[in-house]
């Protein structure tokens, strides 16, 4: 994770608006609700934007990444822009449906 | 003779003298020039050493460089990577709620912070040492078991079904 490379500023805004995040909200980190077909399925945590674009440690960012049930190779994709809100929702369809299987 | 032993120049052996068959054992030494292009530790082929047997020992000494080489980023590479361990949790520290069966969390160690983490239900905590990594973990467990708890079930989509099932597995309120 830490050869990604991710700053917060692209992370909270891309996620942010890829996801269509709810109710963000800040604090130690800033967290908001990840909402598909109408309701709530989990919350999604970012790095908290303190004036500047700094990387963010490799714990930091596997938390993050976590919170959106993506790999590593996804959540840059992601955040970098080649993945869209729309795949990113293809995809975690996919992980409901394995899920359960 | 010790094969780190160094030997004078004035020692030396004429190679071409090796391609002869060896005395008493009659068997043909053969010798390669590149021998003497490898880094080694040895100046020059120690008296009384077949040809045959330096090319082993530079051989040799080429493969332990390697090997050194392989260990040394290795090593690098251990030691950038996080300490993982398994924690058992047993205490929530707040007044409401209680563990009502244990809660195996994964901590992660590196020399800057940990991180504290329940895989389950995504939650995470993350602190510059292991108990505060963990006490920020139990505070995210808190505000997410609230969090869902408190919403309609209608409004629940299955990720959030599934979390607030493990986690009425796990938390129970006290009595």
């Amino acid at each position: 994770m830490s050869s990604l490379n991710l700053n917060a500023n692209d992370i909270v805004s891309n996620v942010t608006k890829k996801l269509n995040l709810q109710n963000v909200r800040g604090g130690r980190d800033q967290h908001g609700d990840y909402y598909l077909d109408g309701k709530y399925q989990f919350s999604v945590t970012m790095p908290n934007v303190h004036g500047g674009s700094g990387a963010i440690s490799p714990l930091w960012l596997k938390a993050c990444r976590d919170s959106v049930r993506l790999t590593s190779s996804e959540y840059a994709d992601l955040v970098r822009c080649p993945m869209k809100g729309e795949d990113y929702e293809k995809l975690i369809r996919e992980r409901i449906t394995s899920r359960s299987r | 003779m010790l094969f780190d032993e160094k030997v004078p120049a004035t020692q030396g052996i004429d190679f071409n003298m090796r391609l002869q068959p060896s005395g008493s054992t009659g068997t043909a030494s053969v010798y390669d020039d590149r021998m003497l292009d490898q880094p080694t530790g040895w100046s020059r082929m120690p008296f009384g050493v077949e040809a045959n047997i330096y090319s082993m020992m530079l051989q040799l000494s080429a493969d332990l460089k390697q090997l050194s080489e392989e260990v040394r980023l290795l090593k690098e590479e251990l030691l950038s990577r996080p300490l993982v361990s398994s924690v058992l949790l047993n205490d929530l520290s707040d007044a409401r709620l209680e563990i009502a069966k244990s809660i195996s969390i994964i901590v992660e160690e590196t020399d800057e912070e940990c991180l504290a983490r329940w895989p389950e239900v995504n939650a995470f905590g993350i602190g510059s040492t292991i108990s505060e990594a963990i006490c920020n973990l139990k505070e995210n467990i808190l505000d997410l078991y609230f969090d869902i708890s408190s919403r309609e079930k209608e409004t629940l989509g299955e990720i959030a079904l599934e979390t607030l099932g493990v986690m009425e597995t796990h938390i129970g309120v006290k009595k």
